[in-house]
């Protein structure tokens, strides 16, 4: 039950279509993700929300190039992928491992600039740029270790912003960092997105944070893995964490998706 | 493993004297500890029965001497240089080697018979291949310590490349970091805390082989000097060569420490404050 059909297909700035991915192998095998399927429009915010082990991350891991799945491909601006494309940036979960303990905070932001050959005028503009729409302009030179982990994950998101790519994919980037910390980088994610139209896909075991931040939510069932409704979510562009969360709205929205995952584990005992 | 225990210790001996003016406390008890025991030392000899071994004033005029009419010049010298050259060989064969081994599972798996088995080979066993080779010249010398100091390097560059955090291979792979910029930005760092460890062992494991060469051969430097004053009978001058092998021995440890630090300021046993 997704909504994509061949000419939203098309369009689309993401496809993935039929990816299966099972780890192991003989007696040992066991399936993660089975035929998911979805799409992703430029300017998109999309949030995929799974139960903890449903394979958010195998998933990721294999849209991005990093994994090669089973069957089934992802294209990217209608290019398949088969290994990290250019135009895709990825914020890790870990970002105290992700950051490279070694290089400043400027250091890690230019870091794949660098490799890719960008001049050192324009590494450091664009590094600047990225700092400053994370506001941390102050800490250029400080090392991601100097910094509280709220702060080391907004140099994660600077990191990937400065690669410019069409699409920013995070997963589970906030599941690390406390409460207050959480929702100041939850809307920092959708004011980048209003200024910068960046396409985002954010991957989060927390349903209210899928509803929050998502113009539509891929809901996942349990493993293996297929992708159970594609909701949309109405509550416009503007959000704000204490009045978007008491509206009804957002509230029978969350009821909803929280009834298909639970419906979907119980579909999957049953068989 | 003793690396991760002395990079630790010494974090902690550092904080403890943090606060300035305990630093300087802890000195002058250091320093008045020493005195303490010269002065020991010096009774033992000048009231006790110690055989030929010299008081510490003895020993300080044999320096002395040994420095005033500058014939500790060259002994010395050829014992660093030998010591210098074999480190450096020795790290330039081990460390590329290590990361080609660290990387590959299966070349390491081609060599692991191999490097065991010349691992456990005593260098002094290679002594009389050495002069035959090389006679009793620097090369000896280099033979034998490239051939004890390349095992820690080599191994701890392959345990460090085996460390590399999974999380950041995978984040330099979706940014599509090109591999010399891999090997230099997050292997090389990456292994860097091991390197540094094997290094300094390999630095003073350098230096005993160069004095153990320089005695058994014997080629010129400070062990030959030890020898050729206890030959001839001049036996402070042969403490005052052993003293100086010691002093030069803790010096190169100094060395090693400090740069260790310097270089790796990031790294989390080295940190000062804050981090995590
Ligand atoms: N490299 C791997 N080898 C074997 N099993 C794995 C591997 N990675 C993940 N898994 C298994 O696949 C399932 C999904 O994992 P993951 O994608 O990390 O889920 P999520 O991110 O949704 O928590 C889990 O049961 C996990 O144990
Ligand atoms: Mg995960």
């Amino acid at each position: 039950m997704t909504s994509s059909t061949s000419p939203v297909v098309e369009s689309a700035l993401l496809s993935v279509s039929g990816l299966a991915k099972s780890y192991g192998d003989g007696a040992s095998r066991r399936q993660v993700l089975a035929d998911v399927e979805f799409t992703a429009q430029a300017g998109d915010f999309l949030t995929i929300v799974g139960p903890s082990g449903a394979g958010k991350t195998t998933l990721l891991r294999c849209m991005s190039g990093l994994l090669a799945p089973d069957a089934g491909e992802t294209r990217l601006s209608g290019a398949p992928v088969a290994e990290p494309p250019a135009d895709m940036a990825l914020v890790f979960q870990d970002y105290s491992r992700s950051l490279l303990p070694w290089m400043s905070v400027v250091g890690n932001v230019t870091f794949p600039l660098r490799s890719r050959g960008v001049a050192k005028p324009e590494r450091r503009t664009r590094a600047e740029e990225a700092l400053a729409a994370v506001g941390l302009e102050s800490s250029a030179r400080l090392y991601p270790w100097q910094l509280s982990g709220g702060m080391q994950q907004r140099v994660a998101i600077a990191r990937a912003l400065a690669y410019g790519p069409r699409i920013l994919v995070m997963d589970e980037p906030f599941a690390s960092v406390d409460a207050q910390t959480r929702a100041e980088l939850e809307d920092l994610v959708l004011d980048l997105r209003d200024r910068l139209g960046v396409t985002f896909l954010l991957v989060t075991h927390d349903i209210d944070e899928a509803v929050y931040l998502a113009d539509r939510v891929v809901v996942l069932s349990g493993a293996p893995t297929t992708v159970t409704a594609v909701v949309p979510v109405d509550l416009g562009r503007k959000r704000d964490q204490v009045e978007t969360k008491a509206r009804p709205q957002f509230v029978s929205l969350r009821s909803q998706v929280y009834r298909l995952i639970r419906a979907a584990a119980e579909d999957k005992e049953a068989k | 493993m003793t690396a991760a225990t002395g990079t630790r210790a010494r974090g902690v001996a550092r904080r403890a004297g943090g606060v300035p003016g305990g630093a300087r406390r802890v000195w002058a008890v250091k320093a008045g500890f020493v005195a303490l025991l010269a002065a020991v030392w010096e009774a033992a000899v000048r009231f006790g029965d110690l055989g030929t071994f010299p008081a510490p004033t003895e020993l300080c005029r044999a320096l002395t001497d040994l420095v005033g009419d500058g014939e500790i010049g060259g002994p010395v010298l050829d014992t660093l240089t030998s010591w210098a050259l074999g480190l450096l060989v020795s790290a330039a064969i081990g460390v590329p080697v290590g990361l080609v081994l660290g990387v590959s599972a299966s070349a390491y798996r081609l060599c692991r018979f191999l490097l065991d088995f010349l691992r456990t080979i005593p260098s002094l066993a290679l002594v009389p291949l050495a002069v035959l080779l090389y006679g009793s010249g620097l090369g000896s010398k280099m033979l034998l310590i490239v051939f004890t100091c390349v095992w820690p390097i080599l191994l701890q560059t392959v345990y460090g490349v085996r460390d590399i955090d999974p999380v950041a291979a995978e984040t330099c792979r979706s940014y599509r970091i090109r591999p010399s910029h891999r090997a230099l930005f997050l292997i090389l760092p990456s292994a860097a805390g091991y390197l540094a460890t094997g290094v300094r062992i390999a630095a003073g494991v350098s230096l005993l082989i160069s004095l153990s060469a320089e005695i058994i051969i014997p080629s010129p430097g400070i062990g030959q000097a030890i020898t050729s004053a206890q030959l001839g009978g001049a036996i402070p001058a042969m403490y005052a060569w052993i003293a100086v092998a010691g002093v030069l021995g803790v010096l190169i440890n100094l060395l090693f420490t400090r740069v260790e630090r310097r270089a790796l300021r990031w790294h989390p046993s080295q940190r000062q404050g804050g981090g995590r």
